[in-house]
């Protein structure tokens, strides 16, 4: 066949390619180098010597690190209150959630839409309004602002993510499985433990993990509920920074970061959380 | 199908929950932003009149639903082809980039914003590479504008514009990309044609997403936008808890809300359309 | 309609996936007009070398060439080769007749004469009067018409055709394999056709490649698929055969554990150690007195005009035989002895082991 004539590309197509690929290339490589950039600048920032946010830093030291945990017992206060506040309003939010998702899966009568509906909500309306409406709610009702009416806020946001990612799981679960285990003589009771729980599992880790870290990170709610002696995290580190640009405040956020990977290749190992969050 | 005993029971702790602190609470605000003074004393519309009213305020509402508008553009230009790279690379760099785009997700909206107010500030690596070059003498100022805050958000928010469209382009069919290209289609009107609108349902729960995080992204407004911007989240916290006026605070949270809600709205009927046209 | 075929022709395509070997070696010259099958179990390489041919895929090694001239250089977009996938890939979001006229609107065709091409191409395939519709509102059946009259609406020189038949009804099934072959005449089209299922592709196709393991076992036209396999694995893969392991003596008789068995002439192959591979109907119950191999009737298996029977040698294989069902004849039953032999004349296919 080495005779035959060989056919080109014409140019015209050619060049649609290339431009193609260079577009959605040059696009796509800014997309990432943005998501990327801020991160490592923070990262970079925080090992400064200097007492300023200059960048490129001066020289290199992990003094604020140091300094952020002999010198800051304010951001460790703050640090320790989120800490317990998501664990609290993630537990809680699980039973909650998980129970609702069993309710509602499966299900496509009108009334469970509905409901699906609103127990999402949270995820897309503002909720920095349900932070000053509960505040309000508070306050009508004589209580003044503690743990449990920050907690009690939490719960609300973190029930979403919880309800979807536990959704999702038991809609991949096969049917015929719990039909099998009923058709055997087992209750329903025992059936979720032993059937339904241990497969829906790694999602509603998922879940629970991405809740936590919401909760965690939370500013909208806390805003409102907090009460002045007890700041959570988020809340001091806004502080500092509008205040004064304390460099602790990155090393605050290095810590956050790094926290952040660690958690998340951990449990990606573990359950696959990435494919939850979509 | 009518809901069982038992589904009553399982649903019933959540359902109670939401009742009490997420519905309740909003009812309470609608009402208490139909009152005319902070007292609580006298009904009225009085807050929303003076809202819909005053050119200082409305300044606010435009503002702040104009830049969430730029930040979603801004999110949606880079992002969509972030999404479509992800499609057509090979498994081990789509694991990275799944990485990459998650892990904001996990981390405070304080840290990213505060990347910004680094990259951005006086000292900042915009600032040093302008006058490293020769272009500038004095540091400009960069943060506290409007342009600033358009660019953090979309930036910030730009995690949940790729998710979205990454999930719509798994579920095209890869063989629709094939048959138009041996229909004789090039890759533009492939992607114009076809690609592109039946992405559409992630495409618009993407804008969604980032419209709504961006018009109440409070941090992010304040650090990176200043004192002297204000925007709807700040806003409503100065009435509240500076001012101590709670219907003015209130009717502030209940239009923001009427305004994200419409949005949602009308991208939930859009994006139905779209849905049936590319499933069936 | 400017079809005429062309001729294609496959020199040497290999193709690997990381380090397994999809395709291996394949050579093949598909003459103007004519319509071949790529017949294999899954995993054969078939539907890897359609790509290839489609352009959707670069080949590791080796030239396709349509009308003469190599094009593996060309995307798929300049190739000139019509596809038709197994699920027909319509675009869900536009009409049938948005759908026909994609590859007109792509090349820049005006547009009178797309919407004159549009009608001529559902004429062809008799779906006028679907033209608005939408392809989740069709059945199967409409929907690859559809997907064959968008194809074929920018006049490809070569028409490739992925399973096509495997998502519909068998009762479908022959209406749109005749329709598609009546297709294919019309326009003498150059098409190949890729199937798993045997009869399929030795109805449809003028000639048919075997293959397996990313090889050619076989290209001929069906009869001589049928009758003269040229390897064991097109023996058992197209039709049912029973498989005989013995030596070859004087060339003539196979002798095996069960017995000796006339063969009548066989082109004899090198070595001694064979396997006999054998249809069912052409082997026939004898009389004691004949030549042939002794065996018991295990089951019988009356199928219309057929009873099939299996039978059990001697050493535990078994064969399967076929007779009609006349009106003389009386059927064995479960238990019989018989004898067993070839028919005469009829052709053995003898293999080296």
């Amino acid at each position: 066949m080495a005779d035959h004539p060989r056919a080109r590309e014409s140019r015209a197509s050619r060049l649609e390619r290339w431009s193609f690929a260079l577009a959605f290339g040059i696009a796509g490589g800014i997309a990432i180098v943005l998501l990327v950039a801020p991160t490592l600048i923070v990262l970079i920032t925080s090992f400064t010597s200097a007492y300023s946010l200059k960048f490129p830093p001066p020289g290199y030291s992990a003094r604020w690190y140091l300094a952020l945990w002999t010198d800051s017992p304010e951001i460790l206060a703050a640090a320790w209150l989120s800490v317990e506040v998501a664990a609290l309003a993630t537990a809680i939010a699980t039973v909650l959630a998980v129970a609702g998702a069993v309710a509602l899966a499966r299900r496509r009568a009108a009334w469970a839409r509905v409901l699906d509906a609103v127990f999402m909500s949270p995820l897309m309306l503002p909720t920095l309004a349900l932070g000053l409406a509960l505040l309000v709610l508070f306050n009508v009702l004589g209580r003044g602002l503690s743990m449990t009416t920050l907690v009690i806020g939490h719960v609300a946001i973190c029930t979403p993510y919880i309800l979807r990612t536990t959704t999702a799981s038991l809609l991949q679960l096969d049917p015929a499985l719990l039909d099998s285990a009923r058709s055997l003589g087992a209750r329903p009771w025992f059936t979720f433990r032993t059937v339904t729980l241990p497969l829906v599992a790694p999602g509603v880790a998922a879940g629970a993990f991405i809740a936590f870290m919401a909760s965690f990170d939370n500013v909208a709610i806390s805003l409102f509920l907090s009460d002045a002696r007890s700041e959570v995290l988020p809340i001091r580190m806004w502080h500092i920074i509008e205040a004064n640009l304390d460099v602790r405040a990155a090393a605050a956020s290095g810590v956050l970061i790094g926290a952040a990977v660690v958690l998340m290749l951990l449990l990606e190992r573990l359950t696959g959380v990435s494919r939850h969050l979509r | 199908m009518t809901p069982g005993a038992r589904e009553w029971q399982l649903v019933l702790p959540l359902a109670l929950f939401f009742a009490v602190f997420v519905f309740a609470p909003l009812a309470l605000l609608g009402v208490v932003s139909f009152y005319d003074d902070a007292a609580i004393t006298t009904p009225g519309v009085a807050q929303y009149v003076k809202f819909l009213t005053d050119r200082f305020n409305m300044a606010v509402l435009g503002q702040t639903l104009w830049l969430g508008l730029l930040a979603t553009a801004g999110a949606l230009v880079i992002g969509y082809p972030l999404a479509y790279i992800y499609m057509v690379a090979p498994v081990g760099v789509q694991r990275v980039l799944m990485l990459v785009i998650v892990l904001p997700l996990l981390t405070s909206a304080v840290v990213r914003t505060f990347a910004w107010v680094v990259i951005l500030g006086r000292q900042g690596i915009v600032n040093s590479v302008l006058a490293a070059i020769g272009l500038i003498d004095a540091p400009v100022r960069l943060l506290y504008t409007p342009s600033a805050v358009v660019v953090a958000l979309a930036q910030i928010q730009l995690p949940l514009m790729v998710l979205p469209v990454i999930t719509a382009l798994g579920n095209i069919d890869p063989n629709l990309r094939h048959a138009s290209h041996a229909l004789g289609a090039g890759r533009w009107r492939t992607f114009i044609e076809v690609t592109l609108p039946l992405s559409a349902p992630g495409l618009l729960a993407g804008c969604l997403l980032v419209y709504a995080g961006s018009v109440s992204a409070f941090v992010t407004q304040t650090l990176v936008g200043g004192g002297q911007l204000m925007l709807m989240p700040q806003y409503m916290y100065q009435q509240a808890i500076q001012a101590n006026n709670y219907p003015f605070a209130a009717a502030v949270a209940m239009i923001l809300l009427a305004a994200v809600l419409a949005i949602v709205i009308v991208v939930n009927i859009v994006s139905r359309r779209a849905e049936t046209l590319v499933h069936g | 309609m400017t079809t005429r075929g062309v001729a294609l022709a496959l020199d040497g395509i290999t193709h690997r996936f990381g380090h397994t070997v999809a395709v291996d070696g394949v050579s093949l010259r598909v003459e103007p007009g004519e319509i071949v099958a790529l017949l294999g179990p899954s995993g054969c390489g078939k539907t890897t070398l359609l790509r290839i041919v489609a352009g959707l895929l670069r080949q590791s090694g080796g030239h396709v060439a349509v009308g003469g001239g190599i094009v593996d250089a060309l995307p798929p977009n300049e190739r000139g080769a019509g596809i038709v996938f197994q699920n027909y890939a319509l675009f869900p979001h536009m009409t049938v007749e948005a759908n026909v006229g994609y590859g007109l609107r792509a090349r820049g065709t005006p547009r009178k004469d797309i919407a004159e091409t549009v009608r001529r191409m559902l004429a062809l395939v008799r779906m006028d009067g679907f033209a608005r519709r939408l392809p989740r509102q069709l059945s199967g059946g409409q929907q690859q018409r559809v997907a064959l009259a968008r194809t074929l609406a920018v006049s490809p020189r070569v028409l490739l055709l992925d399973e096509p038949f495997g998502a519909l009804d068998k009762n479908l099934r022959l209406d749109m394999q005749i329709e598609v072959k009546r297709l294919q005449r019309e326009l003498d089209i150059t098409t190949i056709m890729v199937t798993h299922d045997q009869e399929e592709a030795l109805s449809l196709a003028d000639r048919v490649a075997v293959m397996s393991h990313g090889r050619v076992e076989q290209f001929a036209r069906p009869d001589e698929i049928y009758d003269r396999p040229a390897s064991l694995f097109v023996a058992t893969f197209v039709g049912t055969a029973s498989l005989l392991r013995g030596t070859l003596a004087e060339g003539v008789t196979l002798e095996c554990a069960a017995g000796r068995l006339p063969l009548g002439s066989v082109g004899a192959p090198s070595a001694r150690a064979v396997v006999l591979a054998v249809r069912p109907e052409h082997l026939r119950f004898v009389d004691p007195a004949s030549a042939g191999l002794d065996a018991k009737i295990e089951l019988v298996l009356p199928l219309g005009p057929l009873v099939v029977y299996d039978v059990v040698l001697s050493d535990g294989t078994t064969l399967k035989v076929t007779t009609s069902r006349g009106a003389g004849v009386t059927p064995h039953a479960p238990g019989d002895a018989v004898r067993v032999a070839l028919v005469p004349g009829a052709p053995a296919s003898v293999f080296a082991e």
